[in-house]
């Protein structure tokens, strides 16, 4: 819920590159370049929306009230230029509503509530913050994203790719698919971790409960977590880091919309153990184990106990025995 | 003349008797003020600023240590000081904590880690932290490795552990460094 909160906050903080102003905004039709695009209301209705951009692209929607698709199978999303649906993002100040059999793509993040009319579909998250995801024989799917191109392409929306489960009540009558499954996997633990080179190390974590899909996070104090990786499997090589620096990592089970718990963190990569000595003095170990005075004690103790037997001695001697 | 001889000799008893036992007693007390200061549990401990070992006599300030460039830890300053390691865990918290000392000093002098070996199953060892409160750990094992990485020494996270380093083994000439490091792992009395 906190990154949700966080990611919506982001979104609102991107400035406008585009003001429709305080009109309802038809998209329909339209061919938009990668940036901010603001308006009071954005429609989608009986038409297609082009995005021609690269892969690593992004789109963002801003709207001050709702957004609303209709129109059905005819209003759709294309792509030109290899834009993604990841790279997507509606911030919707009021409601998103989906007709029935309407399509989108996207990350919605909605501050009330989000309504799919049966067979409506999405490729793409759909998080609201304060209200229901309502869905009715919908499929939700993605966001279809290629490796490595997730979001923040130069726009910078830090706090969403760590995502959060989402949400809510769903009044499913037979829907085909799940928003964002809540993760029940085990927070992994990290077995081993080994230095494999001045600026790499490796480690593999475990076990295996229900799910081959990590995120790996690691920094150079603990808490402080600069980077975080995608792993499928349980184990990974770590590269290009600071020369002989030991790294703090931890690790958590995800799926493709969200981070289970993190395991507790653990140093790797520590260094070799440390060089403590010169070369030794002869028998200075011996000599050293007795650096506690207790010369002193017995020193005076046999001293003064010979002293005794010599006053013994005078004194038998002179009672004349 | 038995009395004459008798009266000094009962004067001289009783000021040994009372010699030995005030050198009893001081090291006695030294030992009491440490297990005095010690804290059960703390959720968050300080910068370590002294290690205390009262089964080899030790009680050191503590530095802190970082990597050397050829990827060792590095050693304290001089011979009786010895050196954390502040890129892991703090003694008390969860993880393991490194402290090194040196075995011996360039001009033959022992070094503060010198009677490590000493070390044996059970003894306690304490740390203050820059807060002021002390935790006291249990010596657990000592183990011998080679020169080198040993990951379990820096990174077990199961408890919150100390571990102590120095220089074991035999000087070697041509490598100007002894042959073998010497770890006693030991664990925090709290959690």
């Amino acid at each position: 819920m906190a990154d949700r909160t966080t990611a919506y906050t982001a979104l609102a903080s991107q400035g406008c590159d585009t003001d429709y102003g305080g009109v309802t905004t038809e998209l329909a039709g339209k061919t938009l370049v990668p940036g901010v695009y603001c308006s009071t209301s954005f429609h989608l209705s009986s038409g297609t929306l082009t995005l021609n951009g690269a892969a690593s692209a992004v789109w963002i929607f801003k709207s001050a009230s709702d957004l609303i698709i209709t129109g059905g199978a005819s209003s759709k999303v294309v792509f030109i230029g290899g834009g993604q649906p990841c790279n997507v993002w509606w911030r919707v100040v009021s409601t998103a509503t989906f007709d029935a059999n309407s399509t989108l793509v996207g990350n919605i993040l909605a501050d009330t509530s989000i309504t799919f009319a049966a067979g409506a579909s999405l490729d793409g998250r759909a998080l609201a913050r304060t209200a229901a995801v309502t869905l009715s024989s919908n499929s939700i799917t993605g966001p279809t994203c290629g490796a490595g191109a997730e979001a923040g392409g130069g726009v910078g929306i830090s706090g969403v790719a760590a995502g959060s489960s989402s949400s809510s009540s769903s009044s499913s009558n037979g829907s085909s698919s799940t928003v964002c499954p809540t993760l029940n996997y085990v927070a992994p633990i990290i077995i081993d971790s080994k230095r494999i080179s001045p600026t790499s190390i490796s480690i593999n974590w475990g076990p295996y409960s229900g799910t081959d899909k990590f995120i790996v996070r690691y920094g150079l104090t603990n808490g402080n977590w600069l980077y975080s990786t995608k792993v499928t499997g349980f184990s990974t090589i770590i590269n290009a880091l600071p020369i002989n620096q030991p790294i703090w990592i931890q690790v958590a089970a995800r799926n493709d919309c969200s981070v289970g718990n993190y395991g507790t963190a653990k140093l790797a990569g520590g260094p070799s153990l440390p060089n403590t000595g010169f070369a030794p003095a002869p028998l200075r170990r011996e000599a050293s184990e007795n650096n506690i005075p207790w010369n002193i004690p017995v020193g005076i103790f046999v001293g003064i106990s010979a002293l005794l037997v010599l006053i013994q001695r005078k004194h038998r001697f002179l009672s004349g025995h | 003349m038995k009395a004459y001889v008798g009266r000094p000799l009962l004067i001289i008893a009783l000021a040994v008797f009372s010699l030995l036992l005030l050198f009893y007693l001081s090291f006695d007390t030294n030992k009491k003020s440490v297990s005095q200061n010690q804290v059960v549990s703390k959720a968050s401990p300080g910068s370590p600023v002294r290690l205390m070992i009262p089964a080899i006599n030790i009680n050191a300030d503590v530095e802190h240590v970082g990597v050397a460039p050829g990827g060792e830890m590095e050693s304290p300053s001089n011979t009786v000081d010895v050196g954390w390691f502040k890129l892991g865990s703090r003694p008390g918290e969860n993880g393991s904590a490194v402290i090194s000392g040196h075995f011996d000093g360039k001009n033959g002098e022992a070094g503060v880690f010198t009677n490590l070996h000493k070390l044996k199953k059970g003894d306690k060892l304490y740390i203050k932290d820059d807060k002021g409160t002390t935790t006291t750990f249990i010596v657990r094992e000592s183990r011998t490795y080679n020169p080198g990485y040993a990951e379990e020494v820096f990174n077990l996270n199961d408890h919150a552990h100390l571990n102590l380093v120095t220089c074991d083994g035999i000087w070697d000439k041509n490598k100007k460094n002894y042959t073998k490091r010497l770890v006693v792992f030991t664990d925090a009395t709290h959690l």
